[in-house]
């Protein structure tokens, strides 16, 4: 089995080839070659995880020791199944994501400017893969550091006045994200000594009647810190601005897997650095709950407030991140274990959703909600894949956004609070009030369908190959829900 | 091997029905005609070769996850009985139907439907598990309903709608009783009700009563029996055989498994049978005397035998330990009845067949000539009336037997009334048949001088003489019959042998009393009130009863409109409701969002300034100066005055303005720190105080 033992290695390989190749692209002339290596590298790093992911099912858990230094003075990676499972996401979406952008990129930026698009996507990815898979917090803030920025790049890229607004607003409040988390970071180092999180964790069970306070306020700088990356409810002012207006496969990126690397850096820090049973007792999670909560429902009364169609899916986004926190909220196995799955199912509808928006806008050329009835006989296929993606985030029975629903309502039963699934429901009416009327008008109505000829906006189904794609791991991600909650609740420990 | 049996005799119709369609469909008729007539023989066949198997025990077989509870089959001697004749009875109306149908369009479909119709009611005889049995119902009322409209016109979709609506809505009725037994019982088994329904109080009554309702439209009980008399008339003529020779019975089974093992004999239950039956009886033959269509005559005479039957089954429940007698006589009518209805529909059939008439006031005279035909036909009216050598006296004078000891356990004045129906019917029994007979057969008529004589084919001629045979074999040799009804009665918890003597003096002279009765009324009533000479003189029967009180057109119809309206209406009315909700719900917030947010104060003065703007100027003033000056005056006052109105209009805005502004100010970078801090700072002081 060599090559199975070889996989401890890969995701340094991963991070590696994705870095590396990266750095490649602005010196290559040719935007064909460009993006060939893009893919390229991008598949490999798809195919590298799945791999990790198979061998980390089979043998468990294992720690990397980077340039086989021990664990308090090197850098180690610690891969459960939890981070096997979210690289294979997303390398995957990542990947699906960069081959829709293989057609459609060109029209929304600059072609010059297309190998750095290039570099910037797979610093991101590399730098989001970073943070999933290090087990040594200083590492991670670095990881953090480079995607915020690449993340802001590929905002920017697009160089209208908008873009650069919406980016420098996001680029200020990441900075005092960032900066959140460095103190945080100083905080807990200096009352464990320690950067690794194995070893945190057992230095601040000693700790912990030492400084009590001093633990709560690092404990709520990580919140807030990452809470603004990841557009926790009140902070989430950057989000809208920022994926609506960067071009719809930035907007994919962002929202599909760059919120949800910060998600998985603040689960690690609570539920592995700290500890279940610390982090138990300490107020935050109850913050994180109510916050979440008030994301669920004050996201999606901002998105019923909209006029277009990108702001609509980007405030959709603040609700759906108010889900996952909900769930790390609830305090239990399970609710963490959802949260973890919602992370899964959000990432690939949300991606969708994007993508097909982003379609429609390219071949109509309109961005409010009201010019895009009766696009359902002109795009039927791209209106269809939409239905799918608003129907999961719905809650439609067997997709994803119904698992997690249904599973929250479940935890928050199971942890004693009822009146938890009350916010749940409320929270699926909101989304439907405002998913249904774009596919109810683009589909129906006489008028919205007079003069419209069927398919004559349609995109060649070449280039809608990987929106179908996604549309497929949809439904598998909605299929193997079981499977993949108990693989979390594995990995949680 | 007997399980394959069974199966196979299950199985084989529905197969058959496939592939005798495929046949027919690639036209080659002849074959699909004889394969037809083959496989109801081997049907026929197989289910004769178990009657030893049957004899020695019952044959069971289980096979689990079919129809989710799994197909439960058993083969009784009680069960036996039912399986038999219906095989029988389809052998011998198949080979009538080649003959029949010929001129016929459709006869592709007439078969495929007429074999499914075979494998269900043999399904529904065999089904152990009353999910089964329900099942089988529900496909037999189906295919049935095919036959029913077969020939495609006004009456027969008129009476497809009533027989298919009647049993569908039978259907959910008696789907009903099954939830409410499972849910109170725990069990679908049919034998296994005696034991769990004894503990169950009022809501027994319930559930039989809903369970009774099911099969009784099948049954034909009155109020129940309005299907019937149209349908019948409307199908053709071998249909109609099966469906009131065989489709009846299977109503009259369900009832006979509701009174014998669900409820167990219970008396009340019993009586409301025994009244029913009665009622059925009394009511059938009546309303028969009036009608002029034969078939029409023969569909009510089905009903009032079912009456009969249901008599003997409601005995059953009463007469507690002599039972034996009414055990004998339901069962042995209910092979009777199937056999001599058969014969008379063959018969009406055949005529039907020449002429395509079916009024007694048109074929009069027609049979005169026509010997096998006349002979046929009066045996089966003999047979019907109860005559003494034919098998319809047993059966009649065992329920009679039944009755008077009935009469003899409880005396009553109700029994004594129970008799006289009994003989009543009887006695118009003959009467109609009488009517159809001397009409038919008797009459001259210049019309009819023989001329159809080679129209008889010998298909259709040949199945009626085998059933005159054995109507009259079994009617002169009783106990042939008796001997295999024994283990039935076994099924009932009764044992032991029924000492009978049928052709005593006391019988026969109760039977002379009814047929004399019976040919009075005939020539008091029928000939004499119900005919009357036309313009042309001559003698015309006429229906009077066309105008009496009609179940359906009077009580089942308005009932159905009025009960649909009311429905409809409270739907409605839900439906406006829920609209009206919503509309005001949506209007309270448009109206919330346009809250003019500002005191009163400046709302009242930009009132008073806008008014002030549209009032002229007061009354006219001479001087020329003066209105110049004024003029010019109220111009500069109006356009400050509108400034100050549009700037107070500045300061009034709405909810929505708000809320709209607070949106932009949330959506700038200060703000968006100013939250962030105010978050920071807020959970900061929460987590440590």
């Amino acid at each position: 089995m060599i090559s199975l033992a070889m996989a401890k290695s890969f995701p340094l390989l991963i991070l590696l080839i994705l870095l590396i190749s990266a750095f490649i692209m602005p010196l290559v002339k040719n935007n064909r070659v460009v993006k060939g290596i893009s893919l390229g590298t991008m598949m490999m790093a798809a195919v590298l995880s799945v791999i990790t992911m198979i061998y980390v099912v089979k043998n468990g858990s294992f720690v990397y020791r980077i340039g086989h230094w021990d664990a308090p003075w090197g850098i180690e990676f610690y891969i459960s199944p939890m981070e096997a499972a979210i690289g294979v996401l997303f390398t995957w979406v990542a990947g699906l994501i960069l081959w829709y952008s293989l057609y459609s990129l060109e029209k929304e930026i600059p072609s010059e400017k297309l190998p750095f698009y290039y570099l910037l996507v797979n610093v991101l990815i590399g730098a989001l893969l970073g943070i999933v898979y290090s087990n040594d917090i200083f590492n991670c803030f670095v990881f953090v550091e480079i995607s915020t920025l690449a993340s802001c790049g590929i905002v920017v890229i697009k160089d209208k006045k908008e873009n650069i607004k919406a980016a420098l607003k996001y680029l200020i409040l990441s900075c005092l994200g960032s900066g959140l988390f460095l103190m945080g970071i100083a905080f807990l180092y200096s009352i464990t000594g320690n950067l690794n999180m194995t070893f945190i964790y057992k230095e601040v069970a000693a700790a912990q009647y030492v400084y009590p306070n001093v633990i709560l306020i690092s404990v709520v700088l990580f919140t807030i810190g990452l809470g603004v990356k990841s557009a926790m409810f009140p902070l989430h002012t950057w989000l809208p601005d920022a994926h609506s207006s960067a071009p719809s496969v930035s907007s994919a990126l962002l929202s599909s897997l760059v919120l949800k690397g910060f998600v998985i850096l603040l689960i690690k820090i609570l539920f592995r650095a700290l500890g279940f049973t610390l982090v138990k007792e300490l107020p935050i999670l109850d913050l994180i709950l109510i916050l979440g909560s008030l994301g669920m429902i004050m996201g999606s009364v901002f998105a019923i407030l909209q006029k277009e169609i990108k702001r609509v899916i980007a405030y959709s986004s603040v609700a759906q991140v108010g889900y996952i926190f909900f769930g790390i909220g609830l305090a239990s196995e399970l609710g963490v274990a959802v949260a973890l799955y919602h992370v899964f199912g959000h990432a690939v509808t949300k991606a969708m959703l994007f993508l097909t928006v982003g379609a429609m806008i390219e071949t109509t050329g309109k961005k409010k909600i009201e010019d895009f009835k009766g696009i359902g006989k002109e795009m039927p296929i791209t209106l269809g894949l939409f239905t799918l993606g608003a129907l999961s985030m719905v809650g439609i029975p067997i997709l994803p956004g119904f698992v997690s629903k249904w599973n929250l309502a479940l935890a928050s039963i199971s942890a004693g609070k009822p009146i938890l699934v009350a916010i749940i429901l409320i929270s699926s009416i909101l989304n439907a009030l405002y998913y249904f009327p774009v596919v109810i008008h683009g589909f129906f109505g006489e008028e919205n369908l007079k003069d419209r000829v069927y398919k004559s906006k349609q995109k060649p189904v070449k280039e809608m190959l990987p929106v179908i794609c996604l549309s497929v791991a949809v439904l598998f991600v909605g299929l193997i829900s079981e499977p993949l909650i108990q693989l979390f609740s594995l990995g949680l420990k | 091997m007997n399980k394959i049996i069974l199966m196979t005799i299950l199985l084989l119709p529905m197969i058959g029905s496939i592939i005798g369609y495929v046949l027919g469909w690639k036209s080659r008729e002849k074959y699909r005609d004889l394969f037809n007539i083959t496989m109801t023989g081997l049907v026929f066949l197989l289910v004769t070769y178990l009657y030893k198997a049957v004899r020695h025990g019952t044959i069971e077989v289980f096979i689990p996850d079919i129809m989710v509870t799994g197909l439960y089959l058993k083969l009784d001697m009680f069960r036996y009985i039912f399986v038999w004749i219906t095989c029988f009875v389809w052998f011998l109306t198949t080979i009538y139907s080649t003959q029949y149908l010929i001129k016929y369009k459709n006869r592709n479909r007439y078969y495929a439907f007429f074999m499914l119709t075979l494998g269900s009611t043999i399904g529904v005889f065999l089904s152990e598990n009353i999910l089964n049995l329900f099942t089988f119902f529900e496909i037999m009322s189906f295919t049935s309903y095919a036959l029913v409209i077969h020939d495609e016109d006004q009456y027969a979709h008129d009476a497809g709608q009533i027989y298919i609506g009647m049993a569908i809505g039978g259907g959910l009725i008696l789907l009903l009783g099954i939830f409410l037994l499972f849910d109170y019982t725990g069990t679908l088994n049919i034998s296994e009700y005696p034991l769990k329904m004894a503990e169950m109080g009022g809501l027994k009554y319930l559930i039989s009563t809903l369970l009774l309702i099911g099969f009784g439209i099948k049954a034909s009980m009155v109020p129940l029996h309005v299907w019937m008399p149209k349908a019948h008339p409307a199908a053709p003529a071998p249909a109609s055989a099966v469906l009131s020779g065989i489709l009846i019975k299977t109503g009259i089974f369900g009832i006979m498994i509701l009174s014998g093992y669900i409820m167990k004999d219970d008396q009340v239950f019993s009586m409301i049978l025994l009244v029913g039956g009665l009622t059925n009886m009394l009511l059938g033959s009546f309303l028969a005397m009036f009608q002029r269509n034969i078939k029409r005559i023969l569909a009510y005479s089905s009903m009032s035998h079912a009456g009969y039957i249901l008599v003997g089954v409601g005995l059953m429940g009463i007469l507690t330990e002599h039972k034996a007698v009414a055990i004998y006589g339901a069962l042995y009518h209910v092979l009777n009845h199937a056999l001599f209805k058969v014969l008379l529909f063959m018969g009406a059939g055949i005529i039907y067949m020449i002429l395509h008439e079916l009024s007694i006031n048109e074929i009069k005279g027609f049979g005169r000539n026509k010997t096998l035909l006349k002979i046929i036909f009066l045996v089966g009216v003999l047979a019907v009336a109860g005559m003494p050598g034919f098998n319809g006296f047993i059966s009649k004078t065992l329920l009679h037997e039944a009755l008077a000891e009935a009469h003899h356990q409880y005396s009553g004045i109700g029994f004594t009334i129970a008799e006289i129906v009994f003989t009543l019917s009887s006695a118009f029994s003959l009467a109609y048949l009488l009517k159809i007979f001397v009409a038919v057969f008797i009459e001259k008529n210049e019309a009819y001088s023989g001329q159809y004589k080679s129209h008889v084919r010998a298909g259709a001629i040949i199945p009626a003489l085998i059933i005159s045979v054995v109507i009259i074999w079994i009617g002169v040799r009783p106990f042939t019959v008796l001997h295999m009804l024994e283990g039935a009665v076994e099924s009932f918890g009764y044992h032991g042998h029924l000492e009978a003597h049928f052709y005593t003096m006391g019988n026969l002279k109760a039977t002379g009393f009814t047929m004399l009765l019976g040919v009075i009324i005939y020539l008091g009533f029928v000939r004499t009130v119900l005919r009357r000479k036309d313009a042309n003189g001559e003698n015309l029967y006429v229906n009077p009863a066309l105008n009496w009180f009609n179940l359906e057109n009077h009580v089942y119809i308005p009932l159905g409109v009025y009960l649909f309206e009311l429905i409809s209406e409270m739907f409605h009315f839900i439906d406006q409701g829920m609209i009206r909700l919503v509309k005001a719900t949506s209007g309270w917030m448009i109206a919330l969002q346009h809250i003019e947010i500002r005191p009163d104060r400046f709302q009242q003065l930009k009132k008073k300034l806008e008014a002030g703007i549209g009032r002229k100027p007061l009354g006219p003033i001479e001087d020329i100066q003066l209105v110049k000056e004024t003029a010019e005056l109220s111009v500069k006052t109006k356009s400050y005055v509108q400034e100050v109105v549009h700037d107070i209009g500045e300061e009034i805005y709405s909810l929505s303005d708000v809320v709209q502004r607070v949106g932009r100010n949330m959506n700038t970078l200060m703000f968006s720190v100013l939250s962030f801090a105010v978050i920071l700072a807020i959970a900061l002081v929460v987590m440590i105080y």
